[in-house]
């Protein structure tokens, strides 16, 4: 059996936290999560994790500057690490512009579940 | 083409050096020399287009474009490259799930026009949620079924019931950014209310508040008062329809 995934997401909703750690947990990944983008950096560097979902609009960090951030981190397994972006995209990028900042995809918030779930088993399995 | 990122996939050296002249004066690109590679590179990274051989050896074009699709690595447009030789029709390749089929050897400008064609078809609009057509009902129950598809019906409940508490907290905290003509607090409060409301499904408060985070932006703090009492409403009647335990019975 191979190992437990382990997601982390950054998010500042914990309703959607919430909901989130079910459906990951309906697929046996494991999840934890960060409520600002300074969080998720910090909870990186403690910790390994197999996949980031990220929110774009939070306080103190946001998921742009944190996910480009993340892309400059020395170590290499930590800096190519998939990055999903999850956002309602009232800044109105193109997939393109997404992927130019760093992230592997996009998902459209209010959140489509079954597309959350489709989208990280895609890039865990 | 600038910033974009092609796959290469060409047993033959010569042909594989003039694609990555070629192509490398206008974006950046990685090169396979057959299917397993290619399979292999996309795993690991994500292309923008993809230039496929169609003879080569250990795994040939078709098997490879089937296995990308089948394993859904890639959803990128995926090219032929063929000899004149092998007597198929563009139709056949297009059939087979190719996007376009080019043929060798190559015309230089023809060749690039038609990546350029193709590139330009990943620049894919992402629709802006606001824009997004919602029902205007209390609950929607679509969004709930998919909810408990994942969680059992009494954390969805409870999930709801975190969700008032919440926006109760929120309702106080808003009173008083209004008082106080805090636009920023306001804007913030309604940001998280508006991702929570479109979550859950409850979309007339979604509706509403979508209105409130655009007028307090603008500060049109007429509409932001003239809305907010329309939220408090709509919060009764979003109570009162979930104490009717009904709903739940999906």
């Amino acid at each position: 059996m191979s190992k437990q995934k382990k997601i982390l997401v950054g998010e500042d909703s914990s309703i959607i936290i919430n909901l989130t750690r079910s459906v990951l947990a309906f697929e046996n990944y494991e999840m934890k999560a960060a409520r600002n983008g300074k969080q998720v950096l910090e909870m990186l560097e403690k910790e390994d994790f197999d996949l980031i979902l990220m929110d774009l609009s939070m306080p103190v960090l946001d998921g742009i500057e944190c996910t480009k951030a993340i892309r400059a981190l020395s170590d290499p397994i930590k800096s190519n690490l998939p990055i999903i972006a999850i956002s309602g995209n009232i800044n109105n990028y193109t997939i393109d512009e997404f992927r130019k900042i760093g992230f592997n995809e996009f998902i459209q918030k209010p959140l489509d579940f079954d597309m959350v779930l489709a989208t990280v088993k895609k890039y865990l399995s | 083409m600038k910033g974009k990122k092609v796959l290469i996939v060409e047993d033959n050296d010569l042909n594989r050096k003039l694609f990555e002249n070629l192509i490398g004066q206008y974006c950046s690109y990685k090169s396979a020399i057959n299917g397993i590679e290619a399979i292999e590179l996309l795993k690991k990274e994500s292309f923008d287009l993809i230039l496929m051989d169609i003879q080569m050896p250990k795994m040939d074009g078709i098997s490879a474009l089937k296995k990308i699709r089948q394993l859904e690595l890639s959803d990128c447009p995926i090219l032929a490259v063929s000899a004149n030789a092998e007597k198929s029709s563009t139709a056949e390749f297009l059939e087979m799930g190719f996007d376009d089929f080019l043929t060798k050897p190559i015309r230089a400008n023809l060749f690039l026009e038609t990546l350029k064609t193709h590139l330009k078809k990943t620049e894919k609009e992402i629709p802006n949620s606001d824009q997004l057509e919602v029902p205007n009902v209390i609950l929607d129950k679509n969004i709930i079924s998919q909810l408990t598809k994942y969680n059992c019906k009494e954390t969805v409940k409870s999930i709801l019931n975190d969700f008032i508490l919440e926006f109760n907290d929120f309702i106080k905290k808003s009173e008083n950014a209004i008082k106080l003509k805090n636009s920023g607090e306001l804007a913030a409060i309604f940001h998280i209310l508006k991702g929570n409301s479109g979550t859950l499904g409850a979309n007339s408060i979604y509706l509403i508040t979508k209105d409130l985070e655009a007028s307090t932006k603008k500060e049109d703090w007429l509409k932001i008062e003239k809305l907010f009492s329309k939220l408090k409403k709509e919060k009764k009647l979003f109570e009162n329809f979930l104490s009717e335990e009904a709903i739940f019975e999906i």
